[in-house]
Parts: structure tokens; C-alpha cells; sequence
């Protein structure tokens, strides 16, 4: 068979037509559905987070779906990629969402670095980023309503657990820090609350993926502090106190929902873990629609909604850009982003359903929609902080205590 | 100040990390001794290693011990499958070739771990226990035993190689495979052996690593860097120099923590390592010909 150049030219206008009518433009524009992306870390070390993150936000698409939709009764479409909780493969998805997938949302972005990945692609491809990463640099970075950290940063870790650890009334501390952003900022923010508050605490840096950490644990004792504070993962988490189990001298721990989680418990026994304390996020329990959530997402994923401390906040990302949509009107990310604030913060009328808070935006109320895993108020830096709250391990479980306000 | 106590503790918890390294490094640098490349994927098989034995303590091998045994001819199984259906191919090749060969092993290996198990950590259901102590110094039970199952091992390797027929063909074949081929002896059946045994020594070491750490697809992964530092600082080949150099390497990398900063501690173990390079470029009891 031959081709005639005039063949050529004509396969050449048809790819052309298909690729003008293809892009995003004409699914922004005209199409039913509305395309939005999550990228959770669906495997590797943040896989205990990210399958539930997913999950709840499949629940907000199918809620909002099943309301009817929104602007005009487009439902939304989601796309899900995983992170691997790693930049590399981050960047990879983000850009297969944006590129290949046409999405407005890349929601759902674990670890920072990540989230510090990703942040420039999605704000150049025009995409709006909600995420749970901690780093400071987020919280500095200029964001221009692209990106909105909505899981608790670090410097806001690091605050509740230097203020519980005052609260006990401990005066000597160590710190063990991952060193990485996160570990680093949890430290630094540990020390300056503890200090401030009268005390003295020594911050030890340490490399994961080491076969031990006793070294790093014998420098951490070494100043008798009464409590070791954690900046770190669940498994340099783990053998830390498998080794401390080991050498016998008696101290308390403090560490983050991330690290000292049911997960930290199942490892290292109920002996070895006893007494101590995780602080975390926690879910609006008095928001009249977490008890829902609840009891599908643990009756589906086997898994308490606090064991993970993403997955109710994931929810909330997806309706809160859905009501943002409702009241800009549009569904491109250019325009919705600057109505997220105006949707989720004070002043308006509170809103906890997501039925009500649609019906309060297209009536034309001013809503201050409060989420299921937190109140989803957004400061002037663009972070909404969760509420946090203390558990203890006590006999193989960790036992809720109570909210921890810094 | 640092103590004496301090400083003997050191060492001990270093002998204790660096006999999981000797473990894992000596199959790697055999390997690379006698086909002339990196085998990647050596380390994937101690992760594979602790896998089979979790996979066979939770079911049908409830006796840990009894299960490690299996696990470990379960990797012995993969490298000598390795061994025939790939490297053996590839025999002759560049040795570039082999290394990326090896890399893509080692991701089969991982991810076919992940795709079966996932990516959460997993452990040993092994009860914790208090240290030994022996005046101020405390050791770990577990510690006590890898250290003694390591010497055990090495000192085994020793007699085989120095005073058996076996080890005699198997020096023969390391030195020279052309040489031993032509004098009669079965290379090819030497070198199955040695890729089974070198594959059983990773999977040992990955056992012993889990005991200590937790399992994850990448427990081998970190392993690489240290286990290839090893193999340099011993001398490419050399079973008592890995052996000794992996136990160097522990003591450094201790010593770096407590003493200087713990993110510190490669730079100290490559630091020692490049002195020592600088001083004998072949290593430590490695030779000139294989340095080259």
C-alpha cells in the first residue's frame, strides 16, 4: 500500500482536528463530568494513609454524585495515581493527572517533600493541590491559592507536643529527629516551646534505613532527660524502641500519630509500648456528619477513621473544592480557588452536611463549611489546622485522652 | 567525656551491625570475584530471605527457627535459579550488561515482594527481651546470637575453603575458571554451588536483619552501599577480609554516632575507606591482580 502526499495531508488535519478537540479545554468546557485527581501514597511508607486518604475521597465524589451533582448536575469524575510516597514517582503522576487525565484537583499529596515535588507542576499546569505535608517551606512558600496544607503542619506538631510535654511538667527532654524538612521542623518547634516554657531539650539528627539506632538512643539518655520526644516514621520509630526495650532505662515517649500509631503497638508489643503517648490530628467528632463517615469507612476499611489521621480531612478536600466550584460557578481550578477561603473559613454561617452547605451556596449564603476532619479555616498563610488530640498506649492499644489545645 | 563504657559499647553494638553486613557482603563480593560484576540484586534476596520465613512462620512453619531454615534454601533456590536461567546466559557479556541485568532483578524481586505482601512494615512475632549484661556493657540477647550464628558461619567458610577438596576447586575456579576448567574440574557445577551458597548467606543475613529491624521491600535495598563498601575495604573476593571489613565498617559507623554526628556516619565508614584504599589499593586482604 502507498501513500499519496495528499493521504498525508489529510491524516495530518484529522490528528490535528483530534488534537485541538481532545485537551482539557473542551472537557472544561463542555463536558458533563467534572475531572479531579488524587494522588495519595498508595504504596510505601506513607501505604498505612494513603488507601483510606482515597478512599474517603471517593466517598465525597460519590456523595456529591449522588446529591445530584454540582453546578447544574455535573458529577465529578475521579482519577486516582499513587504517590509511592516518593518525589519521584509524584512528579510522574502529577504530571500524567494534569497532562494525560485533564484534572483541576491533585488532591490527597502525603510527605513533604512530595508535596515541594509537586507544588511547582501543579501550580504551572493551573491545577488546585490540597494536601497533608507539614513543611514550613509550604507554609512560606507563595502558594496564590494553588496549594492549601490541610493535615496540621509540623511547626503545629511540634507546638502540641512541646505543649503537652510542658503540660506534664517535665523540664528535661531529648529529641530524636529524622533528619529530613519534617523531623527537623517537629525538633526545632519541640525545643523552642519546651525551652520557652522553661525547660532543656537536646535534639539528636539521625539517617533512616539503619539496621540500629543505639548509638543515637544511648545520646538521647545520655542526659537523663525525662522524656524522648520523636520526630520520625514508623519503622526508625520501631526499632528505636525495640532498642530502648533492650538497654532498660526507664523514660517516656512522645511522638506523632504518623509514627506512634496501632501500628507502632502491633510491632513492639504491648510491654515495650506501654505509656506512650501519640499526639495527632483528630476528626470534628461533633460535626453531625462524621458519625456517618465512621461507620462506612470502618465497616469498608477495616481500619479505625483515627487510626488514620488523613482520612476524614481527605474528605473534606474533596467537598470543599466541590463548594467552591458551586460558588464560583466554574469548575476550572483557575477560578474556584479563590472562592476556597470564602467557602471554608469565618465569617459565614457555619455548616457541617454537605446537603446544607450546597444548598446555603446556591442560595447565595456566605458558609463557613466545618469539615468532618477538621474545621478547614484557612489562616493567612493558607493552612488550615486540624484539631489535635492525645492518646496513650495502655495495655496493647491506644487509649484516646482527650483534645491538646497549644 | 566519653567513658570506657561508652566506648566498649560502641564496639560491641558495631561487631553486632557489621556481622548482618558480613553476612550479606561476602556472597557479593564472591560473586563479583568470580563473574566480574556487581550483583545488584544480591541484596533483594536477603529481603526475599525475611519475607519466605514471615510468610512461613505465619502458616505452615509455626517453629522460627525451622522456618528461617526454609526461608533460607527458598533463596538459595532463587539465586541458583538465577544463576541458570540468567547470569549463566549472559556469560561473557560486558560486565555493564550484568549490572543492569542484576538491576532488573532486583526490581522484579521487590516488587513481586510488594505485589505479594504490600509496602507496611511487617516483623518477626518474636518476644523482646531485656539485655545481657556483662558489667556496665549491655548486649541483646538477639545481638549475642547474630554475632555467634556469623562467626560460626565464617569460620565454617574458612574450613571449607582452606582445608577441603571443595574449597581447594572452588579457590581454583575464584582464581582462575579457564585455568581450573582445562585442569578437569567442573566449573560449572562449582559455580552453581557458589551461587547457591552466596544466595543462602544473603537470605541468613536478611533473616538476622529483621529480627533486629523490621521487613519492608526496601530491608535489603539499604543494605547495598555498606555491603559494597565491605567488599572494596576486605579486597574484592576475600571471605576474612569482608568479614573483618564489614566489622570495621560497624564500629566506624558507631563511632561516627556517638562520637561525631549520627548523619554522619557514612562519611566516616567512606572516609576510613578511602584512607585505607589510598594505602592498599586492593583492600585489606584482597589481591593486586583482582584489584586491577
Amino acid at each position: 500500500m502507498q501513500f499519496t502526499r495528499r493521504d498525508v495531508l489529510k491524516a495530518g488535519a484529522a490528528l490535528a482536528t483530534f488534537a485541538v478537540a481532545s485537551p482539557r479545554n473542551v472537557w472544561a468546557q463542555g463536558s458533563e463530568e467534572i475531572r479531579m485527581g488524587t494522588l495519595c501514597p498508595i504504596t510505601k511508607a506513607g501505604s498505612i494513609f494513603g488507601p483510606g486518604m482515597q478512599k474517603a475521597m471517593e466517598y465525597a465524589a460519590a456523595d456529591i454524585n449522588a446529591l445530584g451533582g454540582i453546578l447544574g448536575g455535573r458529577k465529578i469524575r475521579l482519577f486516582s495515581e499513587d504517590s509511592q510516597s516518593e518525589p519521584d514517582a509524584a512528579v510522574r503522576a502529577a504530571k500524567k493527572l494534569i497532562e494525560i487525565n485533564h484534572v483541576e484537583t491533585v488532591l490527597g499529596t502525603w510527605s513533604s517533600g512530595v508535596t515541594m515535588a509537586i507544588a511547582p507542576i501543579v501550580m504551572q499546569g493551573k491545577v488546585v493541590n490540597m494536601n497533608v505535608s507539614g513543611t514550613t517551606d509550604l507554609r512560606d512558600m507563595k502558594k496564590d491559592d494553588w496549594i492549601w496544607p490541610v493535615g496540621g503542619s509540623n511547626i503545629s506538631y511540634g507546638n502540641m507536643m512541646g505543649t503537652y510535654a510542658v503540660k506534664q511538667g517535665y523540664k528535661k527532654a531529648s529529641f530524636l529527629a529524622f533528619n529530613n524538612p519534617s523531623g527537623l521542623t517537629l525538633g526545632e518547634e519541640f525545643k523552642r516551646v519546651f525551652e520557652k516554657a522553661g525547660g532543656t531539650c537536646e535534639v539528636i539528627v539521625y539517617n533512616p534505613n539503619q539496621p540500629s539506632y543505639r548509638a543515637e538512643l544511648t545520646r538521647a539518655l545520655a542526659s537523663k532527660p525525662e522524656v524522648i520526644a520523636l520526630g520520625s516514621y514508623l519503622p526508625d520509630t520501631t526499632i528505636l524502641l525495640k532498642e530502648w526495650y533492650v538497654m532498660d532505662q526507664p523514660v517516656k515517649w512522645i511522638g506523632p500519630i504518623w509514627a506512634v500509631s496501632p501500628a507502632l503497638i502491633q510491632a513492639v508489643g504491648k510491654e515495650a509500648s506501654e505509656g506512650i503517648v501519640s499526639i495527632g490530628a483528630v476528626p470534628n467528632i461533633d460535626s453531625p456528619a462524621y458519625a456517618r463517615f465512621q461507620e462506612r469507612y470502618e465497616a469498608e476499611m477495616k481500619q479505625k477513621v483515627l487510626a488514620n489521621p488523613f482520612a476524614a480531612v481527605a474528605y473534606d478536600m474533596l467537598v470543599t473544592c466541590a463548594l467552591a466550584m458551586e460558588a464560583s460557578g466554574s469548575s476550572k481550578a483557575e477560578d474556584f480557588r479563590k472562592k476556597i477561603r470564602e467557602v471554608s473559613s469565618p465569617p459565614g454561617k457555619k455548616v457541617f452536611g454537605l446537603d446544607e452547605a450546597l444548598k446555603a451556596v446556591r442560595a447565595g449564603e456566605k458558609i463557613d463549611y466545618e469539615g468532618i476532619g477538621g474545621n478547614m479555616d484557612f489562616d493567612e498563610t493558607g493552612e488550615a489546622r486540624p484539631y489535635f488530640a492525645s492518646w496513650v498506649a495502655e495495655n496493647g492499644e491506644l487509649v484516646l485522652k482527650g483534645r491538646v489545645d497549644g | 567525656m566519653p567513658s570506657l563504657i561508652q566506648l566498649l559499647q560502641s564496639v560491641v553494638d558495631g561487631i553486632a551491625n557489621g556481622a548482618i553486613l558480613a553476612l550479606i557482603a561476602v556472597g557479593l563480593s564472591v560473586i563479583f570475584r568470580l563473574n566480574k560484576f556487581v550483583n545488584v540484586a544480591h541484596v533483594d534476596l536477603a529481603t526475599v530471605g525475611a519475607y519466605a520465613t514471615l510468610f512461613l512462620v505465619s502458616g505452615f512453619l509455626p517453629v522460627f527457627w525451622l522456618a528461617a531454615l526454609a526461608g533460607i534454601a527458598v533463596v538459595a533456590l532463587i539465586g541458583y535459579l538465577s544463576h541458570r536461567l540468567v547470569y549463566r546466559r549472559l556469560d561473557g557479556q560486558r560486565s555493564i550488561t550484568l549490572i543492569i541485568t542484576s538491576i532488573g532483578v532486583a526490581f522484579m524481586l521487590r516488587y513481586l515482594v510488594t505485589f505479594i505482601w504490600g509496602s507496611n512494615q511487617r516483623s518477626f512475632d518474636l518476644p523482646l527481651m531485656r539485655a545481657v549484661r556483662f558489667g556496665d556493657i549491655r548486649i541483646s540477647p538477639y545481638d549475642l546470637t547474630i554475632v555467634g550464628i556469623a562467626v560460626a558461619i565464617f569460620v565454617g567458610l574458612f574450613v571449607i575453603m582452606r582445608y577441603t577438596s571443595l574449597g581447594r576447586a572452588l579457590r581454583a575456579v575464584a582464581d582462575n575458571p579457564s585455568l581450573a576448567r582445562v585442569s578437569g574440574l567442573r566449573t560449572e557445577h562449582l559455580l552453581t554451588i557458589i551461587w547457591v551458597a552466596a544466595s543462602a548467606l544473603a537470605g541468613i543475613g536478611g533473616i538476622l536483619l529483621a529480627v533486629k529491624t523490621v521487613i519492608t521491600p526496601y530491608l535489603g535495598w539499604a543494605m547495598l552501599l555498606p555491603a559494597f563498601a565491605a567488599m572494596i575495604f576486605g579486597g574484592v573476593g576475600s571471605i576474612g577480609g569482608t568479614f573483618v571489613a564489614a566489622i570495621i565498617i560497624g564500629i566506624v559507623s558507631e563511632f561516627a554516632a556517638m562520637y561525631w554526628l549520627p548523619t554522619y556516619r557514612l562519611a566516616a565508614i567512606f572516609g576510613v575507606i578511602v584512607i585505607v584504599l589510598l594505602l592498599r589499593p586492593q583492600g585489606l586482604f584482597g589481591t593486586k591482580a583482582v584489584a586491577k
